[in-house]
């Protein structure tokens, strides 16, 4: 039997504005075959985890471009905890640098994708993620 | 330009092609099956006079400091003056961002570029929950006109040009650098320098609006009368390509999406009685120089020529220098895919670029540095860009004369392709009503969009190339082995802390009265007469923070709301 597609919330946390990022992925994830939603800009914590319980989504997508990851991911996990979640999973994309992704993962990000990296890895980091390698 | 021997060039080109060009294809081949600019415009073998055959010297290009400055807007360019520098800067507390410019002065930079945080940009205070974790870190945080003191405490603004980056929030930063001036005591007359406050591309590009888009360009309109009044050779706005390429754009939806704003500002000023003739003065801009290194100089040349012929013909200058577009070469951090892998090679990209914009005319010149992939630049990092482009301007002779690369064939050639294609995207854009239109309908948006997919989707398959990335890859290295800089959590804390026992000092009855005068302003019609600035301003002398004068006019106008 044929897996369900995976859905992904693609989510801009705090004022970052830079969304070409955020575009590039969701439309790249949905051509590899996931079910993406956007949030578009400048959410906070709260409405994206919301967001996420509401669509029924496998992962969050967190792009944060503008420095404030190590906050802004932390209350996102922070959330999905106070809200008895365990069945999302939660990846940054942005400019990190390696000691933060480092702590990152060690907080609960299941992944964290730097400039440089192709979309072909990522999507497929994603499957790999899923179970669906 | 009639060619003497145009048809016995022709003959020779074509015997070449079947001869030699053909053998060498048959045995080689060649590297690619096309060769393209970045923008997709086709590159053949070689250029010769045939290709200008068409092209009037004496009207397409003339001679620099004229119309329709294609040359360059200086008669003697970088003879008499050389190209000033400026890095984009400011970082944390006031204090902090004080010491930096000092330093910076010291060894060497002729103006400042500063950088506000995103909350000070989006008219949120430190202490603003939305300000959590984002305080100081993509710029200086200010909140008040105290902040502004901090920052300019000893620097003397008669001596150094000043820039910064201050686009929704511009009318605030402006009433403080106006009131700084004052305190000051400096003539502000010869105030020089320039706000970003190019309000119109936050709304298909940057994204950093508060207000929706007829407000905006009202306070915008208010920013420039203001300048005419009190800071006359300060410049009022610049519009800026480098966030719209950065969102996506190629060169040509760069170039046309930023004169289109420009021309949006000019029709704007002239319904507040600010002719052409007074605005196109004052103009500068800020243009990107990406990666393709011929294209990004044809686009500023194609540039230079449109605007003065948009000025003159469709604005109706009769100044010559109303025409010239002054420009700052800036560089895109995402366009010339910095990267973290061997970042040292970054170097060699910024410098590249920093080279085409000094080819280009440009009258300033910033470049990145190799750790900007990582974060905020070092202070070595920031130095060795600086040297780079001291070493452009003294070693290497490229400026002891005026646009040496005028006259190559393709140079030449694609300056005119380059500007046919921005003059098509300008026609449809007239065809949707105008630049304000065509955002409000999408179109723009969706330009870029489809680009910025496309140029991803040619990276993925090697149609285009970044060394180190999907060629040569280098293995990413320890990220501890760069000294890149780090906020201090301790300084963000401070920054709040300081403004919490600030805001309980104040005069309370003429803090309260100040904002009131901004709403009622605000609830008048757009006009001269209902400047907001001058009750910013009062605001601003009364110490308002930022988040306290955005929110009693967001009370008024509200907020855009992303379609």
């Amino acid at each position: 039997m044929m897996n369900p597609p995976i859905r992904i919330l693609i989510a801009k946390p705090g004022l970052d504005s830079h969304d070409r990022g955020a575009k590039v992925i969701a439309r790249a994830l949905r051509e590899a075959g996931m079910e993406v939603i956007y949030t578009g800009i400048r959410r906070t914590p709260e409405e994206i985890v919301q967001a996420a319980i509401e669509e029924d989504v496998h992962l969050i997508g967190l792009s944060i471009l503008a420095g404030a990851h190590m906050q802004l991911t932390g209350r996102v996990l922070g959330l999905l905890q106070k809200n008895k979640v365990d069945d999302i999973k939660v990846i940054l994309g942005g400019p990190i640098p390696p000691k933060d992704g480092e702590q990152l993962k060690q907080m609960g990000v299941a992944e964290v994708f730097i400039p440089g990296m192709r979309i072909k890895e990522i999507a497929g980091r994603i499957y790999e993620l899923m179970g669906r390698s | 330009m009639a060619l003497k021997n145009s048809s016995e060039i022709k003959k020779k080109e074509k015997k070449w092609q079947a001869e030699n060009l053909r053998k060498q294809i048959l045995m080689m081949g060649e590297r690619k099956e096309e060769f393209e600019t970045d923008s997709g415009i086709p590159v053949k073998s070689l250029y010769t006079p045939l290709d200008l055959a068409e092209s009037n010297y004496l009207t397409s290009l003339g001679f620099p400091g004229e119309f329709p400055f294609t040359r360059g807007v200086d008669p003697n360019m970088y003879r008499s003056q050389i190209y000033r520098t400026a890095q984009f800067t400011g970082f944390a507390t006031p204090a902090e961002t004080n010491q930096l410019y000092r330093r910076l002065l010291a060894q060497g930079m002729t103006s400042l570029y500063m950088a506000c945080d995103l909350p000070c940009q989006l008219g949120y205070d430190s202490d603003d929950p939305r300000a959590e974790g984002e305080v100081g870190k993509c710029g200086v945080a200010i909140n008040s006109l105290l902040d502004m003191e901090t920052i300019l405490d000893g620097i003397d603004l008669n001596k150094t040009r000043i820039t910064i980056v201050a686009n929704a929030n511009a009318a605030v930063i402006l009433a403080m650098l106006d009131v700084v001036a004052e305190r000051q005591g400096v003539d502000k007359t010869r105030i020089t320098g320039f706000l970003q406050n190019d309000v119109l591309k936050e709304f298909f590009s940057r994204n950093t609006y508060i207000f929706p888009i007829d407000p905006s360009l009202r306070l915008h309109s208010d920013t420039i009368v203001f300048c005419k009044e009190n800071l006359p050779n300060f410049h009022p706005f610049n519009p800026i390509s480098y966030q719209i390429r950065e969102a996506g754009a190629n060169a040509v939806q760069e170039a046309a999406f930023t004169l289109a704003d420009a021309a949006t500002y000019v029709e704007n000023a002239a319904k507040r009685g600010i002719p052409a003739d007074d605005l196109g003065p004052l103009f500068f801009t800020v243009i990107v120089n990406h990666r393709d290194f011929f294209e990004e100089i044809a686009k500023i040349r194609a540039m230079r020529r449109i605007w003065a012929r948009l000025m003159k013909e469709k604005f109706g200058a009769k100044k010559e220098e109303a025409c010239a577009l002054r420009f700052h070469a800036s560089q895109g951090a995402v366009g010339l895919n910095l990267k973290r892998s061997l970042p040292e090679a970054n170097i060699v990209r910024c410098t590249l670029a920093g080279f085409a914009g000094v080819l280009s005319g440009a009258q300033s010149v910033g470049t990145r540095t190799m750790d900007e992939a990582y974060g905020i630049p070092s202070a070595k990092a920031s130095l060795i860009s600086l040297r780079a482009l001291q070493i452009i301007a003294e070693e290497t002779g490229v400026t002891h004369t005026v646009d040496p690369l005028a006259g190559s064939y393709f140079v030449e050639w694609l300056t005119e392709e380059v500007e046919k294609r921005i003059n098509q995207y300008l026609a449809k854009i007239d065809d949707l009503g105008g630049m304000v239109s065509a955002i409000k309908k999408g179109y723009v948006q969706n330009e870029i969009a489809q680009s910025s997919f496309a140029y991803e989707m040619d990276l993925e398959e090697k149609r285009k190339i970044i060394v180190g990335m999907n060629l040569h890859i280098d293995p990413v290295e320890e990220y501890e082995e760069h000294a890149y800089y780090q906020l201090d959590p301790a300084l963000q804390q401070d920054q709040i802390r300081k403004l919490k026992e600030f805001k309980d000092r104040r005069d309370s009855a003429k803090l309260a009265a100040s904002l009131a005068a901004i709403r009622e302003t605000a609830a008048k019609p757009e006009g001269n007469e209902n400047n907001l600035m001058v009750p910013i301003k009062e605001a601003v002398k009364s110490y308002a923070t930022i988040g306290e004068i955005f929110r009693t006019l967001k009370e008024v106008f509200g907020e855009h709301q992303q379609g």
